[in-house]
């Protein structure tokens, strides 16, 4: 008995020394990044779980962060790097929303990322910060959090932004439209064109295959004249010698309208407000 | 008494007696006797005894070499039936007379090493090998439909073919590389992993009774279209199953025929080799290296019904596997027919296109 409770004593102890060790496995439970120290430890242990649950349930990463030192760059590049330093993004993917209070600008600034960007399109990052905004001049921070992950929830659960045709200047969904348009655009005369080539095309394989059978055919084969179960295979051997990996870049259409900032791997959108 | 020719005679009425597929035994056409072989030979074996009792066998020894000279200098022989000469080239055994059509057997041109050591009877009759050929013409709509209404149908015979029937054990061997392909995707980037293999394979096997036919007159890519054979019909060869039929003895030995036989042999070797390579995505064999010892051959007769056919100023040769029903040979393709099947294929795809087009986009 004396040594069950020793042992179990002894696991969280060896759980505490794995957080320690290997934070950034772990670092995907920590949401809140409070550098400025705006947040009491309840309030933090509050929007934590919160985050939490709001990650698993939208299937991406949301994170909140604060700062004093934005280290002299402006907010979108600090929040880049922060989230990819942090390696950021739910389980394999770099899904995610981030909240950036940056008290060196007196910013707010919002970061999306992959389905983060394809759901919070730069139209939508006006209206969360529309939302986060006004709290913040009273210096009620949790409040403008708080307004945040629900506008979050809300926006998650309507779906991806849908567009009305012609309404493209910030359409990230644009491409679909103009696949459409070109599929339409072959004339008549075309298709009936393509339409002569595969019926031709047909008709020449079945006269082909008719014609193959207008003959007698072989049909022995290898086993034919083998002896009942007399192949017996003596020497076996198989031997790796070599492995050649490539790689591809997956083209992606990404949604990269409105305010997002192109390159580094794209799906990268975001805006920010001072107060 | 002239032993260049056998006729097998009813023993009933002395009426000629052919070999009957149908039935499998030896029918008189004239008193509707029905014998067996056993019947057919014991018979045979009676009138020799009797012939030879009449001869003193000195006389008959020095007889039998002159004519034996004869023969085979002047490869005619006298009908049994009628006294015409029967015209025939070096390597017939058994055929018809040209007058009195009995069936006629040459017996020198089938012994020693001629004998053959075993025959399939044939299993099927002139009537039901046109009607075969006629039913598997009927499927095959490219052919001109005046090609099975013609009289030249007729036009076909039942020839004992001879075969050589190989047995022999193999060893080989198998080298080349191969490879098996992975791909995954990780991020945004899609991996292609290739590994490479060196495989290798040694093996041995029985091959029994590869059939490769000895006659020079036959085109072996038509004979070798009728295999498969059903070696369970195999019996002891006798004289008697000739009766009725052209009989060819051979006129390649079992070496001039090794030749295409190992090649057949070394292929279906490397591809049993080749099939037991599994688990890859591509294979490159570069070397292979087949033996074969304890090299066997049986001389037998095996059955043919051969057609030769007169179409449009063309001659179409066609044979049939006198026990299966398979079919070899390349049938004539009518252009009026396949020109309509291609436009009628063609047309009918284009209308289910256009409409289904207007339904799709």
């Amino acid at each position: 008995m004396v040594k069950m409770k020793k042992s179990f004593l002894l696991l969280p102890l060896l759980l505490m020394l794995l957080v320690s060790v290997n934070g950034p496995v772990f670092a995907s439970y920590e949401k809140v990044y409070d550098e400025a120290g705006l947040f009491s430890e309840e309030e933090r242990a509050d929007i934590n779980t919160q985050a939490i649950a709001l990650s698993e349930q939208t299937e991406m990463d949301i994170v909140i962060v604060t700062t004093n030192d934005s280290q002299g760059k402006p907010s979108s590049d600090y929040a880049l790097d922060f989230y990819d330093e942090h390696g950021f993004g739910y389980e394999d993917s770099l899904d995610g929303v981030m909240y950036l209070l940056n008290m060196e600008e007196r910013e707010v600034y919002i970061f999306t990322r992959d389905k983060g960007t394809d759901y919070i399109d730069a139209g939508r990052v006006e209206e969360l910060l529309d939302v986060v905004y006004p709290p913040l001049g009273d210096e009620n921070y949790r409040e403008s959090v708080q307004f945040f992950l629900d506008e979050v929830e809300s926006m998650m659960a309507s779906g991806p932004p849908v567009y009305e045709t012609g309404d493209r200047s910030d359409a990230g969904y644009a491409y679909t439209e103009d696949g459409i348009s070109d599929e339409s655009s072959l004339s008549m005369v075309e298709k009936l064109g393509i339409y002569l080539l595969i019926s031709l095309a047909l008709g020449g394989i079945v006269i082909g295959i008719m014609m193959m059978g207008n003959r007698g055919r072989s049909t022995v084969n290898a086993r034919t004249y083998l002896q009942d179960n007399s192949f017996a295979v003596t020497k076996k051997r198989d031997q790796h010698y070599n492995t050649i990996v490539t790689q591809q870049k997956i083209q992606q259409n990404n949604n990269s309208g409105g305010s997002s900032i192109s390159g580094g791997g794209g799906g990268i959108g975001g805006g920010g407000r001072k107060f | 008494m002239d032993m260049g020719v056998i006729v097998y005679k009813c023993i009933n009425c002395g009426g000629p007696l052919a070999f009957k597929a149908e039935s499998q035994n030896w029918t008189c056409d004239y008193c509707l006797s029905e014998f067996s072989e056993q019947e057919v030979s014991d018979f045979i074996v009676n009138e020799k005894a009797q012939a030879e009792a009449e001869t003193s066998s000195a006389v008959l020894e020095e007889h039998h070499l002159k004519d034996q000279e004869f023969q085979e200098k002047a490869m005619g022989y006298t009908c049994q039936s009628c006294g015409a000469e029967i015209v025939t080239d070096d390597t017939t055994a058994a055929t018809f007379c040209y007058y009195c059509h009995n069936p006629t057997i040459i017996p020198r041109r089938l012994e020693g090493e001629y004998r053959p050591e075993k025959v399939i009877p044939f299993k099927f009759n002139r009537e039901k090998a046109t009607e075969l050929f006629v039913e598997w013409c009927k499927k095959k709509p490219l052919l001109s439909k005046q090609f099975t209404s013609t009289s030249e149908l007729e036009k076909l015979s039942g020839i004992y073919v001879p075969f050589w029937l190989f047995d022999c054990h193999s060893d080989g061997k198998i080298s080349g590389t191969a490879t098996k392909v992975r791909t995954y995707t990780s991020g945004d980037t899609r991996y292609t992993e290739t590994k490479y293999y060196r495989v290798l394979r040694e093996g041995n096997a029985i091959f029994r009774d590869v059939p490769a036919d000895g006659s020079k007159k036959m085109d072996d890519d038509l004979m070798s279209i009728l295999e498969p054979y059903d070696y369970k019909d195999l019996t002891d060869f006798s004289m008697s199953y000739l009766s009725g039929y052209l009989a060819e003895k051979y006129d390649m030995d079992q070496n001039n025929v090794y030749g295409r036989v190992s090649g057949l042999i070394r292929d279906n070797m490397s591809s049993l080799l080749r099939e037991s390579v599994r688990g890859y995505s591509t294979v490159n064999i570069e070397d292979s290296g087949i033996k074969m010892k304890n090299v066997g051959a049986t001389y037998v007769l095996l059955p043919v019904w051969m057609f030769t056919y007169q179409f449009k100023g063309k001659t179409y040769m066609f044979a049939m596997n006198g026990q299966t029903g398979k079919i070899a040979g390349k049938l004539p393709i009518s252009p009026g027919r396949a020109a309509s099947w291609f436009s009628g294929v063609s047309a009918a795809t284009f209308v289910a296109l256009a409409i289904g087009g207007q339904f799709l986009w």
